[in-house]
């Protein structure tokens, strides 16, 4: 079995803030092959940002791991020192997409400015070399003007354009994975679908692997390969996009889709809301909410099971140990 | 841009022209007669009213405020009632002084108070922090005067190792010019001797001064930094690894400062004001002391000139302090 | 007196200072530059002579400028200076001064009488300070030089105090002024900033800073010579220290050598305990007066005034505030001074007498419930202390004291009229030329009203006839006793209430020996002191 991208393993974060220990994730796991492009797929507030803060190692202040591994081809990065993670993983070998494109950019420097500071550290050459690589990037991710670009401010740029910028910048230094945090969503339906299309495009022609965060599942068909369900920080189903979004199992996943404006006949929402990390439930969190729970369920610690083949499904319906009611 | 400045400077004339009616009111308001002091101890009532002719001190307030305004549109700003000497010429050779002390007080706040202030920003609610925010509200509340005194005992008494007052030892001989700046003078001069004594008795007065600028920069600086490192484009720049130092000093320094440079153009006129007691204290040959003689005696020439001068050096720090601005955030730079 | 108000001490330089005893244990000495001296006590507003004349200025120009005569001791006497005699008519009006030979200005030209002529009619053109007193007596063309070394002066009136008053005047270089003459200024623009000469000491050109810097060389070529002083001081640092706490530090770690000569009285202890320096300390001739508005009311009932006169706690004052360092001085000249009655005993601080007096005053009609104000000079903090005092032991007498904080100018325009002149007001008589005139006569003849030295507005006929009298008299023997007369009235009258004589405190490095005090000038001729390395 080749080395997953990325494989996350029973992570857990809590962060210690003034009410009291919020326990954010909560048993997360998945596996990235490379080549490969992952939706990790949720509601807002069910822990994506901490996943990708967890992943780059920029967590908060006040924030702890639990327990699990992050393994990154191969080792664990939780185990990496912030200056390891500078000097050989950040801005290199993970490269990452933020989510508001107005707001990722330093404002007060050139775009050539802050897209050279990573590139002077992660890749030989001179600063004319790198320019010459930004322009043929910004080329290739369609901003018009490429030359000029790069001597111009972020305000000078529209949200899309902007958004190729950050593209061009996570690629500048051929990473092998790109963790992308909702990029598309501060942006109009057009842009939105010419992104995606492009990161599509990119992800193939470069070979790498693509962690998507997202809570669109419309994006998830259209994009991803792989598809990680997390509810209230937990990774409830894993799978192949196709056939999960087909035939979700788990009682969470099924309700979601049901919701999405594209399938749903009529709004159906899911009854309750999600649970704060400060006082979740024991056992399965969706279980207040779900209408298949049984007593068991409040007890049943995290525990995914394989379903079908590439399939984890972690619910008490699923797990052929746990006694059918 | 430079159509901002020319606009900028016009303003600048109509509120020099306010500035000098009010102050003109106000002297007025004064009951001292400057014909009194300056006819001297033994002055004979007839000696008395022939100086309050001589100077115009017996026509109509608005016949001697225009003569006073045609005067100064003629770059004409009097003699002092007090020495007798040209107003412009004792300016010219005073503030020199006072620009080198304030000027050296301003870099030693910017140069310790921006560091200190990202220091305490980025430990925030650590003994760092603590610590620089106890100092910086003591650096606020401590009189200059007290500061003053303080240091002269420590460092011109207890240590011996800087000069208690001055500008320069008493045994020497400064250069002539032609910059009228001490320690410029001495460096074109070639005095590196005489410069190291400069520099060495600008260091307490200097130090007295910065503080009170120093805790202000400190904190605004504190405040911009902690307000930049809440936003989403530093969690970016940390996400694809941003070396630390450069990520702080640099990307979020920049970002952080505006408020701060906005306060150093007011500190510009505190500081002024500041130097009227720490000239005082440490005989320093500046404005500050010339105008507080001035005050003393009731030398309205002396006043009105030292208003307008300290109004036009604020008004020029306040025009450049907009295009500090305008340099270091570029979207203010489109605005304009 | 104005021209030493940046140098007395301030209330928070007092506070200050406390701390800087603490801290000044261990004085670290300086190594001086051999030669130098550094004076602390500042300089004069400007360098002209003719235009300013003050404590400051006396500093500067009994240095850099001779005099026909020169005042010297304390009590001071008159001496022969660039004049070795003088000769008066008997009426009075004519006098003629013998001029000493081969008296060289600082550029090495001779000294005539052309020089004094033109130095005094320049005096009377100029018109200020140093003028007044002789603008009422001398036209200018009554001043003449019949030959080279004679001057010849003829008075309109005789005028008793006129010999007392030639000190004040310093001779120029004549040539040299009118080579700067601009228009009609007599040179006042140019000489402001330069010197023109012949005094012990030279004006070092360039080294002008007005108010901060300015220095003095030995003229080796002064007519007296330095026969008498075999390590004179080669070159004089003038400095400005404006806070005493500045010029005390600076005499601690040997960067000043000479202070001004009014130390805070707290600090006198410290600095003789040092082996680096001392207080010069010496009375003399500068009283310090609380003034009463005669002519307004309650002033002007003199049981009132003797009231207040018995409330004021003088020895308390003396021995509490100025640590003994002032002689009480009863009456309006100064102990030492002739003219001053030995014999009259002045008003003591006498609660029970204050009561008496102002029971007195009640019952003639004057209203002791209306509140009196009495305005301090803000910036000298003594006159505050006194105001604060005599405020708490009025108000034991129901008398209710205002303080009202005021400059030196203000006061001085509100004395021109005595309806804008302040209830009461506090302030120093120094020596302007040392006769009896510069006190008593010009605080209480009624002829000065209007000028701030009268502001009691004091009006007794008698008085003002015993001064004119003595005014046009010569001799001191005949002058003397009218003064003295008239001071006893003006005593009888509680005119005001008269506090001490000062003793003037200046700190002297030790490396200056013969220090020489006289009251004008307060003992800053320097061509006396020697200096030790």
């Amino acid at each position: 079995m080749p080395v997953p991208t990325l494989a996350v393993e029973d992570l857990r974060v809590a962060i210690r803030g003034d009410e009291g220990v919020a326990r954010i994730l909560d048993h997360i796991a998945f596996r990235l092959e490379p080549g490969r492009i992952l939706g990790v797929v949720g509601e807002s507030g069910c822990g994506k940002s901490t996943l990708i803060r967890a992943i780059l190692g920029i967590l908060p202040q006040g924030a702890a791991i639990g327990s699990g591994r992050i393994l990154f081809e191969g080792e664990d990065l939780l185990a990496f020192s912030q200056a390891e993670l500078n000097r050989s993983v950040r801005g290199s070998r993970i490269s990452f997409i933020p989510q508001d494109p107005y707001l990722a950019l330093n404002p007060v420097f050139t775009v050539g400015a802050q897209m050279l500071e990573v590139m002077r550290r992660h890749r030989p050459g001179a600063p004319r070399e790198h320019r010459a690589h930004l322009v043929r990037l910004l080329r290739r991710v369609q901003l018009p003007d490429a030359e000029a670009a790069l001597d111009r401010y972020p305000h000078q740029f529209s949200g899309g354009q902007r958004q190729r910028l950050l593209i061009a910048a996570a690629l500048a230094c051929a990473p092998r994975l790109i963790v992308a945090d909702e990029p598309t969503t501060a942006l109009d339906v057009t842009t939105q679908q010419q992104i995606l299309l492009l990161l599509r495009e990119l992800v193939e022609e470069m070979g790498l692997a693509m962690l998507f965060v997202t809570h669109d599942l419309g994006v998830v068909a259209e994009l991803c390969d792989e598809v990680c369900v997390i509810y209230a920080g937990q990774s409830v189903e894993t799978g192949p996009a196709r056939a999960l979004l087909d035939a979700p199992l788990h009682p969470y996943a099924r309700a979601l889709l049901a919701c999405h404006p594209d399938r749903a006949e009529g709004f159906l929402g899911i009854p309750g809301a999600v649970p704060s990390p400060l006082r979740a439930p024991p056992g399965c969190r969706f279980a207040p909410r779900c209408a298949q729970a049984r007593e068991a369920c409040a007890s049943r610690a995290p525990h995914p099971r394989r379903a079908a083949p590439g399939r984890m499904v972690d619910c008490i319906l699923h797990d052929p140990a746990a006694v059918p009611a | 841009m430079p159509g901002f400045i020319l606009r900028r400077a016009l303003l600048v004339l109509p509120s020099l022209f306010g500035l000098l009616v009010v102050c003109f009111l106000l002297i007025r308001l004064i009951p001292a007669d400057p014909a009194v002091a300056l006819a001297g101890d033994n002055a004979t009532p007839a000696q008395i009213e022939a100086i309050r002719r001589s100077y115009g001190l017996d026509q109509p307030l608005p016949v001697q405020f225009g003569r006073y305004l045609m005067d100064v549109a003629r770059l004409d700003f009097g003699t002092s009632q007090f020495s007798g000497r040209a107003v412009a010429e004792d300016l010219a050779q005073r503030l020199p002084a006072t620009l080198e002390l304030t000027v050296a007080a301003l870099l030693l706040g910017v140069g310790l108070g921006i560091p200190l202030g990202v220091l305490a920003a980025v430990h925030h609610n650590r003994w760092p922090d603590f610590l620089l925010r106890v100092v910086s509200v003591a650096g606020i509340a401590v009189a200059a005067f007290w500061l003053a005194i303080m240091l002269q005992m420590l460092f011109a008494m207890r240590l011996g190792w800087l000069p208690l007052r001055g500008q320069i030892s008493a045994g020497v001989t400064p250069p002539a010019g032609p910059t009228g700046f001490l320690t410029l003078d001495c460096l074109l001069a070639g005095r590196l001797d005489l410069l190291a004594d400069a520099l060495r008795h600008l260091v307490l007065p200097a130090v007295t001064l910065s503080l009170g600028g120093l805790a202000t920069i400190t904190r605004f600086t504190r405040a911009g930094v902690l307000d930049t490192l809440q936003k989403d484009f530093v969690t970016y720049e940390r996400a694809v690894g941003y070396p630390r130092g450069r990520l702080i000093w640099l990307y979020v320094l920049r970002n952080s400062v505006v408020a701060t440079v906005t306060q150093i153009g007011l500190l510009f006129g505190g500081l002024m004001a500041g130097a009227v007691v720490v000239e005082s204290i440490y005989d320093w040959p500046g404005i500050g002391s010339y105008t507080v003689q001035a005050i003393l005696t009731a030398d309205s020439k002396v006043m009105l000139a030292v208003t307008l001068l300290i109004g036009l050096i604020y008004a020029v720090v306040n025009i450049l302090t907009d295009l500090v601005h305008a340099l270091i955030d570029p979207r203010l730079r489109e605005t304009r | 007196m104005k021209g030493m108000t940046s140098m007395e001490i301030t209330r928070r330089g007092g506070a200050a200072m406390a701390l800087a005893t603490l801290m000044a244990a261990a004085p670290r000495a300086r190594a001086a530059t051999p030669g130098l001296m550094v004076r602390s006590d500042g300089q004069p507003q400007n360098l002209d002579p003719h235009q300013v004349f003050d404590v400051p200025m006396m500093g500067y120009a009994l240095n850099t400028y001779d005099g026909l005569l020169r005042y010297q001791g304390s009590p001071p006497t008159l001496e022969p200076w660039l004049a070795v005699d003088h000769t008066a008519s008997e009426d009075g009006l004519d006098w003629a001064f013998r001029l000493r030979p081969g008296v060289a200005f600082h550029d090495g030209s001779p000294l005539t009488a052309s020089d004094v002529v033109y130095s005094f009619r320049r005096v009377l053109a100029l018109g200020k300070a140093p003028a007044s007193a002789f603008l009422p007596i001398l036209k200018p063309e009554n001043v003449t030089a019949p030959d080279p070394l004679t001057v010849r002066f003829r008075l309109d009136r005789p005028y008793g105090p006129f010999r007392a008053a030639i000190p004040i005047v310093a001779i120029v270089n004549e040539r040299m002024v009118r080579a700067n003459e601009r228009g009609n200024d007599w040179g006042a623009a140019w000489l402001a900033a330069n010197e023109a000469g012949s005094g012990a000491y030279a004006f070092v050109p360039g080294s002008l800073t007005p108010n901060e810097r300015l220095d003095l060389q030995r003229h080796e070529g002064h007519f007296l010579g330095w026969a008498d002083n075999p390590s004179p001081v080669a070159r004089i640092a003038m400095r400005t220290a404006r806070e005493t706490s500045t010029g005390v530090l600076g005499l601690m770690n040997g960067s000043i050598d000479f202070t001004d000569s009014y130390l805070p009285t707290d600090q006198v202890e410290q600095i003789q305990s040092s082996r680096i320096a001392r207080v010069e300390r010496h009375s003399s001739l500068r009283t310090f007066v609380i003034r009463m508005n005669n002519a307004r009311a309650p002033f002007d009932n003199v049981n009132f005034r003797k009231a207040m006169a018995h409330a004021f706690n003088y020895d308390g004052f003396i021995r509490e505030i100025l640590k003994g360092y002032a002689d009480r001085n009863p009456g309006p000249m100064p102990n030492p001074l002739w003219g001053a009655p030995k014999d009259a005993a002045g008003y003591a601080y006498d609660l029970g007498k204050a009561r008496d007096f102002l029971r007195a005053a009640q019952a003639e009609g004057v209203n002791l419930r209306q509140p009196i104000r009495i305005h301090i000079q803000s910036q000298l903090e003594q006159t505050n202390q006194a105001a604060q005092l005599f405020q708490s032991d009025l108000q034991s007498l129901g008398v209710n004291l205002r303080i009202v904080s005021d400059t030196w100018a203000n006061i001085v325009t509100a004395t021109g009229s005595a309806e804008t002149a302040p209830d009461m007001w506090i302030h120093w008589v120094s020596t302007y030329f040392v006769d009896p005139e510069n006190w008593v006569g010009q605080m209480y003849d009624s002829r000065f009203h209007g000028t701030w030295k009268a502001s009691s507005y004091y009006r007794n006929a008698e008085v003002d006839a015993l001064l004119a009298r003595a005014r046009g008299l010569v001799r001191q023997e005949d002058r003397a006793p009218l003064y003295e007369e008239a001071t006893r009235r003006v005593m009888a009258d509680c005119a005001d209430i008269w506090v001490y004589n000062t003793v003037e405190l200046r700190g002297v490095s030790n490396r200056l020996a013969n220090y020489r005090f006289c009251p004008v000038g307060s003992g800053a001729e320097m061509r006396w002191l020697r200096l030790k390395g």
